[in-house]
């Protein structure tokens, strides 16, 4: 993993915590998003925060394929080198 | 115009003639014989049979896969057609396409063989819905078990057409990982499994289309070829989602046709029922009552209109686009049908003598639209999860673009690129961001007073939806924001397509706007239904005078919209 993709990952713990659903600490960035409270609709409002943070086209679909924040930071990881 | 133009409205105007004079009693779908089969709650086989008799089918699937598709409103028009006869028999025949739409969204082999069996008039069928899951396809319990062939097990309950499709495309599961990519679609062929797996189950006694085929199939490890996965495994329910996007649109074609039919009903009662002395049609309180009804109805067909348009031109924004439409059509129409019912007094709910029968029935029949496809429910929660979207900030909307993509001759001449398809937009719809700007140019018309209203609304809304709280059950006040911001796309759904119109700015198309834009203020309580009544009379106006040429009122002149 590179320095790009930890700092992807650090964001998406601060956005997951700032959701208010579970308290820093509690979980790992291998836990399933689906277990931190992200239900469809906290899965579109970071679809739309990772578009105003990394300027970057995503569907809701991305956490589908993502479904943790490790996996998730690789996939914006990966679009962003695309990009 | 280019010649598909011609081709597509020239189609619509033939449907229109082959199926006739409903009030004759040899017309293919005649109004006697509808009432007849909706009593006994039986299916209209001789009816769709005549649809399939004029190919009907041939616009359900895409010209890419030799099939007649190209334009969606073309075929949205034909069901509207028919629905304005019997909506049962729209609802009945309709439903192929949908069983067949994941198919062209999905691509590859599979488009192939499902455009064979559409060409085939083969009925088809969407399983989707189980029992006891409601709304919520990511439930889905039917199993699909992928190896060298295909294992299907489950239950699909309610499903139109379940008994009698030849073929379903259904939503299972074929894996055991959580998340929403453990579903696909695959594509059961009555006809080619083993028959001894499937059992049918009963019809669903309803409420309005009594005559369809609302039942369900059972399948016991009923097995289908590998090459029969509409799409990659893994993609079933982004492909019905997408799929949704067409076909929300696409089945609010069935209230328009409802909301053509009470019209006429309600244009005729007024002609022929004499009260006081006078002709009913000549009191002002009754001319109100059908103006009001007839801009309800212009402004369906300007939203139905806008749901087609978009999707070839705006498929990024279908995600959010087909759930305004899908929420703010049937709502329209039922509340057409409401207001009518008082104004037909007894004659509303009667059945058995002339005149009488065909209101009840087709005001029970739109009852349902509001509720396949997703629900009212599901559509309004589909806007408020896009409340970010909307209020993210953007450049002014492209209006030279949008009114070249809604003038009535400029219709697309290829099916819609599936891969432009978004699960949500990005920033909404260009339609609601183009609405100040549409108030600006009507300039000094009488009708840019009520768009300027409806802006203000729509700026109001907009910065209670930016403040509203996400939550997965969203509160009723954001299911309130999300109702009232339907009510504004649709009034730019109508300006847009008045000004795209050849007739813009004529003192007809104008008058109609105005009812149209007034009626929507009145709804969104911005003024009190008194000050609207001006305009709905001279709106009656304009609709006895065309119904006394044997027409109908339309905003989209030239596609034909005969009784």
């Amino acid at each position: 993993m590179n320095t790009e993709t930890d700092a992807i990952e650090s964001w998406l713990v601060d956005r997951v915590v700032a959701y208010g659903r579970v308290d820093t600490g509690t979980f790992t960035p291998e836990t399933p998003l689906a277990e931190l409270g992200l239900d469809s609709v906290y899965a579109l409002t970071l679809c739309g925060d990772i578009e105003d943070e990394y300027d970057l086209d995503v569907d809701p679909t991305i956490v589908w394929d993502h479904p943790t924040i490790r996996e998730l930071a690789g996939g914006i990881s990966e679009r962003l080198a695309a990009a | 115009m280019t010649r598909s133009v011609l081709a597509g409205r020239g189609a619509v105007a033939d449907l229109n003639r082959y199926l006739g004079d409903p009030r004759d009693p040899s017309a293919v779908i005649s109004i006697e014989r509808s009432l007849e089969l909706d009593e006994a709650s039986a299916y209209p086989g001789d009816a769709v049979d005549a649809l399939d008799a004029w190919k009907l089918h041939r616009y359900y699937a895409p010209a890419e896969h030799g099939g007649e598709l190209r334009d969606v409103f073309v075929p949205m028009m034909m069901i509207r057609s028919t629905a304005a006869r019997d909506l049962t028999v729209a609802v009945a025949h309709g439903i192929s396409f949908l069983g067949a739409v994941g198919a062209w969204i999905a691509g590859g082999p599979i488009a192939a063989t499902m455009a064979e069996l559409v060409l085939d008039a083969a009925p088809l069928s969407w399983g989707l819905t189980e029992r006891g899951r409601g709304s919520d396809l990511s439930a889905t319990a039917t199993t699909a078990a992928i190896g060298s062939s295909i294992v299907v097990d489950g239950v699909k309950w309610p499903v139109n057409n379940a008994s009698r499709g030849r073929a379903m495309t259904v939503l299972a599961r074929t894996s055991d990982a959580p998340g929403p990519r453990a579903l696909s679609l695959v594509l059961v062929d009555k006809g080619r499994v083993d028959a001894r797996t499937l059992a049918t189950q009963p019809k669903v006694a309803t409420y309005g289309n009594r005559g369809a085929d609302i039942s369900g199939l059972a399948m016991r490890r009923t097995t289908v070829e590998r090459d029969r996965l509409v799409g990659e495994p893994g993609l079933g329910l982004e492909i019905v989602l997408k799929s949704l996007q067409f076909t929300r649109p696409l089945s609010t074609a069935l209230s328009l046709g409802a909301a053509d039919h009470a019209v006429d009903v309600a244009v005729e009662f007024a002609a022929s029922r004499r009260l006081f002395g006078r002709e009913l049609g000549s009191l002002p309180a009754a001319r109100a009552t059908v103006g009001t009804a007839v801009a309800d109805a212009l402004l369906a067909e300007c939203v139905v209109f806008a749901g087609a348009r978009e999707a070839h031109h705006a498929p990024q924004e279908l995600a959010l686009v087909s759930s305004l439409v899908k929420f703010l059509v049937p709502d329209t129409v039922d509340l057409l049908f409401r207001d009518l019912t008082s104004f037909l007094g007894a004659r509303s709910q009667l059945v058995g003598f002339a005149g009488a029968g065909e209101f009840q029935k087709a005001a029970r029949d739109n009852r349902a639209v509001g509720i396949f496809d997703g629900n009212s429910v599901v559509n309004l929660n589909m806007i408020v999860n896009e409340f970010t979207a909307i209020t993210r900030p953007e450049d002014a909307a492209d209006i030279g673009g949008i009114l070249r993509d809604f003038r009535v001759d400029a219709e697309p001449e290829t099916w819609v690129d599936p891969l432009r398809l978004r699960l949500v937009t990005r920033r909404g719809s260009r339609l609601l961001r183009a609405l100040p700007v549409f108030a600006d140019l009507l300039g000094s018309r009488g009708s840019a007073a009520p768009a300027h209203d409806i802006t203000a609304e729509l700026d109001r809304l907009l910065d209670a939806a930016g403040t509203a709280p996400r939550q997965a059950a969203p509160s009723a006040a954001s299911f309130d924001v999300a109702m009232r911001l339907a009510l504004c796309f649709g009034a730019a759904c109508a300006i847009a397509v008045e000004l795209a119109g050849r007739g813009s700015g004529s003192e007809a198309s104008e008058a109609r706007l105005l009812a149209i834009l007034e009626r929507i203020a009145v709804r969104l309580g911005l003024v009190r239904s008194e000050s609207a009544a001006s305009s709905a009379v001279a709106l009656a106006g304009q609709a006895f005078e065309t119904a006394g040429s044997r027409g109908r009122l339309s905003m989209l002149e030239g596609w034909g919209n005969p009784l």
